[in-house]
């Protein structure tokens, strides 16, 4: 197997099957920014911004679990382990998004119960895990999956991408899942990912619903 | 005394995702209806126009109004189409009551 260093970047100048995963990390870590910034107004205010904490955690368990890691779970890993029976690479990833998982849930525990202390522990342990977890797909496991997957295939997923955003989450939930991300960037100062148009395109190219 | 502007935040937030689905509707629909590339545009503006300047939205919500033709979606138009003439429709409404308050 070659470097990763070797291995060609993930291509974000077009729409594939890791390009709008991609596109979407980059929402992701923008949220990741603010939860961070959410955790440390816990800890030095000894109150949680519940609010915006729970408009966070809607994002994270819409956008970045149920619609971003069904993604990968439920249609780009099965058809990489299908070309690679017992490809290492995904069997991490998955045991990673459960380990993200736990983290969701004791924030939302945390919010519930008003406890900052546990909000900004289990927030920080989410933004670290994601961070990496992030990084490894996007430099090791999108990089192998560019050079594995034929354009049959790459189209075959994106197919599965669609069915996802728009059977499963329901037309307009996407957009407005990031209008809350957006939002919640502005008033805390993070840059939003979608001021770049390449992101922008890649965020916006799944468009698979049907005329009235 | 100057009447606070309503629903500031929601309608922030409602602004952001119509924002997203302009992008869309302009890629998807552009090569038909070249005015989605410019709706997308003000839509982008007025998601950039501070909250406190009523007069620059007022003049792109009427700038909406003309290119969606009153905000009736284009015959045979997709579901995505209709959601984004809806959203701006009420957008450009909220925005109305902002420049009598």
């Amino acid at each position: 197997m070659p470097c990763a260093d070797h291995l060609p970047p993930v291509d974000l100048s077009r729409v594939s099957a890791t390009s709008i995963l991609s596109g979407e990390h980059r929402v992701i870590l923008q949220v990741l920014d603010v939860v961070e910034k959410l955790a440390a107004l816990a800890l030095r205010d000894q109150r949680i911004p519940s609010e915006h904490a729970n408009q966070a955690l809607e994002v994270l368990t819409k956008f970045a679990d149920h619609c971003h890691h069904g993604k990968e779970e439920t249609v780009l890993f099965p058809v990489l382990e299908a070309i690679q029976p017992g490809f290492g690479p995904v069997q991490v990833m998955r045991a990673e998004h459960v380990e993200g998982r736990a983290f969701i849930r004791a924030m939302t525990e945390a919010v519930a119960a008003g406890d900052a202390g546990l909000y900004a522990s289990a927030a920080n342990g989410y933004v670290d895990l994601l961070r990496q977890h992030i990084h490894k797909e996007d430099d090791i496991l999108f990089r192998l999956a560019g050079q594995m997957l034929t354009p049959a295939q790459d189209a075959e997923i994106l197919d599965g991408y669609r069915r996802i955003e728009h059977d499963d989450m329901g037309d307009g939930t996407h957009e407005r899942l990031l209008g809350i991300a957006d939002t919640l960037a502005t008033t805390y100062g993070v840059p939003r990912a979608s001021d770049s148009q390449q992101i922008m395109d890649l965020l916006t190219a799944i468009c698979g619903c049907k005329k009235d | 005394m100057t009447a606070p502007i309503p629903a500031t935040a929601a309608w922030r937030e409602q602004l952001s995702a119509l924002r997203f689905l302009a992008a869309k509707v302009a890629r998807v629909h552009g090569p038909t209806h070249p005015d989605a590339a410019i709706i997308a545009e003000v839509v982008n503006a007025l998601t950039d126009t501070p909250a406190v300047d009523l007069d620059t939205q007022a003049a792109l919500g009427r700038r909406l109004d003309e290119l969606t033709g009153g905000f009736h979606p284009w015959p045979g138009s997709c579901g995505s189409v209709h959601q984004l003439f809806a959203g701006l429709k009420s957008v450009a409404a909220a925005l109305s009551q902002k420049g009598e308050s």
